[in-house]
Formats: structure tokens, C-alpha cells, sequence
């Protein structure tokens, strides 16, 4: 077992982020009523995790500070990684399901949206990656509501 | 072993045999593409089973795990990017291998060691698991809840990376399982004003969120990574003379994924690890390890098909996952209505023997599937995944909505890829959060049983003696690595000042 850190900054984040919701569970279980009839109680485990989250958390900072002075270069990566991407992936994913939540896009053209929106973002915007995505988001958005409601028969959001 | 015998008749009928054959094929496939996982298909397929036959649903999903984790070798044999983290080692001899001009018998050497590896993990399941599942009737609540812990200690000690993370994701996943009404006195806990949050988060959006939400992230990042593919790939066997030559190392290699896998939560990566790492140190040629050498490919390929099946085994037997894939198998156990653990052996033998007959089976299929069509596989594994993303939310979005016909459990599974994404850029193992979220519901019911049988005591830790067992390897899994470290410390400390006074 390391005794420093190898990544330091994200170690940090992850020690302070432990340590925060540590405090958050321990402070959202003091609301719960004491044992009545047994000796464990709900509350003793939620306190008990947020005690071990918080000395485990605490244990990761520990280690992570002396590293931060001196942090060691980072690899090269084989492939430029894209956060970009990855961030609007998810606030994409987010949009597709508030649409649905609000009511304002039902399942069949939210999703034909999403796939097709997805699709240009992840593959770059270009006619072939259009086109295809186009043919996947009419087959996913028609062609998944009516697979998914007549073949399955499972329900889907409105 | 008649329950075996008409187990595999069962399996060989038209509609299991289909459906294992769908389920190793889709294994094979998913497992072969850098990027998905058998975790990912297994937990993505689950919504759709919910109206199946529960053992034709197992039986599917068995074949979709031994199919993924054999599947993993084509890519990190022809691309040297694993496809299942099991196969990291495999790239270490395989791809250099097919580099040489040679991806045929890599992947020859591959597929036939994953075959007996699976089938030596296979004689183990059958001839361990009834003894297994009779001796863990005699636990009582204190020997489950030390076992529990005794699970988490070692998946979070010997899972990739520190301890303390692999602790830290392991208590994590334990606290995502509290939120909600508690059976045992009607108390809603951590709900925070919710009434969304009484039925606490659900097992399948949970599973939804770390394994495959926090992968679509993963790979929109890593959008831009490609390889290209050396060589011609048509599987080449070697001949039965060679294969006798590596009969010690599969076999040895073999019990060691086997072993492996029935410790809790120890995947197969480390299985691999360990059978490599050992064959390296046993062989007569240790220098050609990482440069091609059959024994690595043989080594890495035997043990991690073989952790599959003893992973199966604490399963089976306890209720007890022995690795990530596990606890999902374990969640769609719980979700077919099938109560996990010991009394399942009593209660409905058939079920569990068709579980271990479609383990047996899928073996056999994966190998035949994987010789006729490896070449055909390798053609399609590198392609653009921009298209597939998209498609995997959608059947995450859909999986997720099914379950009780509500959009919040869309957050969640979103909430969860976020957090999980997160974790795994910290380095955080997320196979210990997964087991502690699926057996926190068993450690805290345990605790509670034996603390009223106990007047509140938690001496039967200590006096019971199965219970002190499990207490103390927690207790030595716990502290060894900290005295290890200290007596480290202490050796670097005196080596310069020995220096110092010559």
C-alpha cells in the first residue's frame, strides 16, 4: 500500500467530498428516532457509515497533501481525451429526460432528438455522420415506441 | 449428481439451449468491444427478462457472463485493448504475439485455455457446492454478518488500487442501500422530504448508473481512441501434444481463477494477474513473458474464465457474490423472486443444478461459438461508438422507466453514471461499492437478528466459532497491509544508516 498519493489533486477532492458527505449523512440521520424495540435501531447504521466515510475520507486527504507540492507529470496519452464531449453528453442525457419529466417532447420524438443530437456530438458534424444518425434516431424513436408498447409491452414515459 | 444429469437435459431442450446460445453469443460479442462489458449487457438485458421463465432468464445471463469475460481476448489479442479488464494480462503475451504474425495461435491458445479453465472452475462448482450449501444452513445471523463483513474487507483489500478507496467504495455502496423505509421498525431514513426517495434507490437503477452510465461517459471521453487490427485473425489450435505441454499451467492456473473467484468480490483481472504472475515464476523461460510466450496467454486465459465459475460458487451456495458481474446475477435473482442463499439448494434444487449445467454448457458453446466465427467477430469489434452510446441510454432510460413506471429512477441511474464516472476517474473501485450496495440489505438484517438474540451484545462475534474465523481474517485483511507498509518504512529507514556506519 502507497503511502503517498499518486494522484494528488484527485485524491483531495475525493478526501474533501468524503468528508462533506460524511458530515451530510450524519447530520441527515440525527433525525431519526431512537430504537424502540431493538438494540441496533435505524439510525445506528446511516451514523455508523458517515463515522467510517468520514475517518476513510480523512485517511485519503491525509495522504493526498504532501503530494501537492510536488506533483509528478502526467502521462502522455495515447488519444487526446474529450471532457467537452463527455460534459455534453450528459447535459444532453439531462435535457432528453426533463423534456419527458415536463411533458414537453413525448418519448418518440425525445428520443429520435436525442439519438440524432447524441450521434452528431459524439461522431462529429459531418454529412455520413448525419445521415446515419438520422436512419438510428427514426429507429429508435418510431421503431423503439412500437417495439417497446406492442412487442414487450412495457410502458414508456409520455 | 442425477440433479446435474438431468439439469444438462434441461439446458440441451430447444428454448434453454436458445437462449444460452443467445446469451454466450451477445457475451462473446459485447465482451470482444473495448469499452462494454458483460456487466453492462447483463445489467442492460435484466428489464427484458422480467417477463421471462427466472431460469431461462439465469440461464441467459450465465452465458452472457462466460461469454463476455472469453470474449475480452479477441480485442486484447488483435487490438491490445482488453475488452473485459480480465483480459489486461492477455495482452501482455497476446498482442506481441500477433504482432509477430501470429494472431491466429494467440487466439487459438486463448480460446482452448479459456475452455479449460472454465471447465476445471466447472468440476469444482459441481463437486463443491452442495457440501457448501449444507454447511452454511448451521450459520446463524452472526456467522452471515461476519461473513458479510469479511466479503466487503477483502473485496475492498484486494481490489485494484488502495485499500482505503476500496474500503471507502464499499462503505458508500452500503450507505446508497439506506435511504428509505426500514423493514424492521417502519422507519423512513434519509429520505430528506422526498416522497420519491420511501422506496429508497432501486437495485436496477443503481446498477444501471455505475455499470453502464458512468461507461457511456467514459467512452464520450475517451471518443477519440481507435486502434487498428494486425493480422489476419483465424483461430490456429495447437496440437494435443502442445497442449499436454501446458497441462500443469492451465491446471494450476485454473484452480488459482477458481480460488480466486470464490473469494468475495475479487475479480477476474486479479485472477489473471496472479496465475501470470506465478506461471512467470515457475517457468523455465521467465524471460519471455511480455514478449509473446504461449504459457502468458495460457496462464491469464485459464484462470480468468475459471474465476467465473468459482465466483459462482459463494453465490450459489451463501448468497454471497463472489465478484461485480455476481452481485448483478444476485440482483436479478432478487428480482425473479428467488430468495438467494443456502436453503436455495433445499428448496429448489432443479433451478440451482441448471444454473451450474448452463455454466457447464456455455463453456462448451463459447468455445465452439469462438473457433467458427472469431475472424467475423474481429471485423466488426472496432467500430464507431458514437452511434452506440446513444442507443445504451436509451435502453438505460427505457430499463430504468419499466421498473415502477416513474422518471426518477432515470435520475438515478444519471446521478449514479455521474458518481460512478467520478469514482472510477479517482481510482475508486467500483466492483466494492456495487457489493456493498447489494449486500448491505443482509448485513444490517444480520446484525439486527443477532444483536436482539444477543441482548445487544457483540461477544457471539468472538465466542462463535465460525464467526471468530470470519472476524479474524477481516481483522488480518484489515491491519496487514499497515504493519506490511510500517515494517517497510522501518527497512528503508535502516538500509541508508546501515550505510552510513560501513
Amino acid at each position: 500500500m502507497p503511502s503517498r498519493s499518486t494522484m494528488p489533486v484527485g485524491d483531495t477532492v475525493l478526501g474533501v467530498a468524503a468528508l462533506a458527505f460524511a458530515a451530510f449523512l450524519y447530520w441527515g440521520s440525527l433525525d431519526i428516532p431512537p430504537p424502540f424495540f431493538d438494540p441496533l435501531g435505524s439510525a445506528a447504521v446511516p451514523k455508523g457509515c458517515a463515522v467510517i466515510i468520514g475517518l476513510l475520507g480523512g485517511a485519503v486527504l491525509l495522504r493526498a497533501l504532501p503530494g501537492l507540492r510536488s506533483r509528478s507529470a502526467r502521462e502522455a496519452a495515447a488519444f487526446r481525451p474529450r471532457p467537452d464531449i463527455a460534459a455534453g453528453l450528459v447535459l444532453l442525457t439531462v435535457a432528453y429526460v426533463v423534456m419527458m419529466q415536463m411533458g414537453w417532447m413525448s418519448f418518440r420524438w425525445s428520443t429520435a432528438g436525442f439519438v440524432f443530437l447524441a450521434g452528431l456530438l459524439l461522431g462529429g458534424l459531418s454529412v455520413p455522420v448525419a445521415l446515419i444518425s438520422l436512419g438510428l434516431a427514426a429507429l429508435m424513436g418510431f421503431g423503439g415506441q412500437y417495439l417497446f408498447t406492442q412487442v414487450f409491452f412495457i410502458d414508456l414515459p409520455m | 449428481m442425477g440433479g446435474l444429469v438431468d439439469a444438462i437435459f434441461y439446458v440441451l431442450t430447444p428454448v434453454p439451449f436458445l437462449w444460452l446460445l443467445l446469451g454466450v453469443s451477445s457475451g462473446i460479442f459485447v465482451g470482444a468491444v473495448p469499452g462494454l462489458g458483460g456487466g453492462m449487457l447483463i445489467t442492460l438485458v435484466m428489464p427484458l427478462t422480467f417477463y421471462m421463465d427466472s431460469t431461462n432468464a439465469l440461464i441467459m445471463m450465465i452465458g452472457m457472463y462466460v461469454g463476455a469475460v472469453s470474449g475480452g481476448l479477441i480485442s486484447a489479442t488483435l487490438l491490445r485493448m482488453p475488452g473485459t479488464p480480465s483480459s489486461i494480462i492477455t495482452t501482455f503475451d497476446g498482442y506481441p504475439m500477433a504482432q509477430r504474425g501470429e494472431p491466429g495461435r494467440a487466439l487459438g491458445l486463448g480460446i482452448g485455455s479459456s475452455l479449460i479453465g472454465g471447465l476445471i472452475a466447472g468440476f469444482f462448482l459441481v463437486v463443491l457446492s452442495p457440501p457448501l450449501s449444507i454447511w452454511a444452513l448451521t450459520f446463524g445471523p452472526w456467522e452471515y454478518f461476519t461473513m458479510v463483513l469479511m466479503a466487503l474487507v477483502l473485496i475492498a483489500s484486494i481490489s485494484q488500487g488502495s485499500m482505503i478507496k476500496g474500503l471507502l467504495a464499499g462503505v458508500l455502496g452500503i450507505t446508497a442501500a439506506l435511504p428509505g423505509l426500514n423493514e424492521s421498525d417502519g422507519q423512513l431514513r434519509l429520505t430528506f422530504g422526498f416522497h420519491e426517495m420511501a422506496d429508497g434507490f432501486n437495485l436496477l437503477p443503481v446498477l444501471l448508473g455505475v455499470f453502464v452510465m458512468s461507461q457511456i461517459i467514459k467512452d464520450a471521453l475517451n471518443i477519440e481512441r481507435h486502434a487498428t487490427i494486425s493480422g489476419s485473425a483465424r483461430a490456429v489450435f495447437p496440437k494435443l501434444r502442445q497442449w499436454l505441454r501446458y497441462g500443469v499451467n492451465i491446471v494450476r492456473s485454473g484452480c488459482i481463477g477458481t480460488w480466486i473467484g470464490i473469494l468475495p468480490g475479487v475479480g477476474a483481472s486479479i485472477s489473471s494477474m496472479v496465475a501470470y504472475g506465478i506461471a512467470r515464476t515457475f517457468s523455465r523461460t521467465p524471460e519471455k513473458f511480455g514478449t509473446g510466450h504461449d504459457e502468458g496467454i495460457v496462464a491469464s486465459e485459464s484462470a480468468n474464465n475459471a474465476n467465473v465459475g468459482g465466483a459462482l460458487i459463494p453465490l450459489i451456495t451463501m448468497g454471497i457474490p463472489g465478484s461485480p458481474i455476481d452481485a448483478i446475477l444476485l440482483g436479478a435473482l432478487v428480482l425473479h423472486k428467488i430468495q438467494p442463499g443456502p436453503l436455495l439448494f433445499t428448496t429448489n434444487a432443479p433451478f440451482v443444478w441448471a444454473l451450474i449445467a448452463a455454466y457447464l454448457v456455455a463453456n462448451l458453446m463459447m468455445f465452439t461459438i469462438m473457433s467458427l466465427s472469431v475472424r467475423h467477430i474481429a471485423r466488426v469489434i472496432d467500430f464507431n461508438r458514437a452511434y452506440l452510446l446513444p442507443i445504451i441510454f436509451v435502453f438505460c432510460l427505457i430499463g430504468a422507466y419499466s421498473l415502477s413506471n416513474r422518471l426518477f429512477d432515470v435520475w438515478v441511474v444519471i446521478g449514479f453514471g455521474v458518481l460512478g464516472f467520478f469514482l472510477d476517474r479517482v481510482k475508486v473501485p467500483l466492483g466494492p461499492f456495487v457489493i456493498g450496495y447489494v449486500l448491505a440489505g443482509v448485513l444490517e438484517a444480520e446484525l439486527r437478528s443477532g444483536l436482539q438474540s444477543s441482548q445487544g451484545s457483540f461477544l457471539p462475534m468472538v465466542t462463535r466459532p465460525i464467526a471468530l474465523t470470519f472476524t479474524i481474517v477481516s481483522v488480518i485483511t484489515l491491519v496487514y497491509p499497515f504493519i506490511a507498509e510500517w515494517r517497510h518504512r522501518r527497512r528503508a529507514q535502516s538500509s541508508p544508516d546501515r550505510a552510513k556506519k560501513t
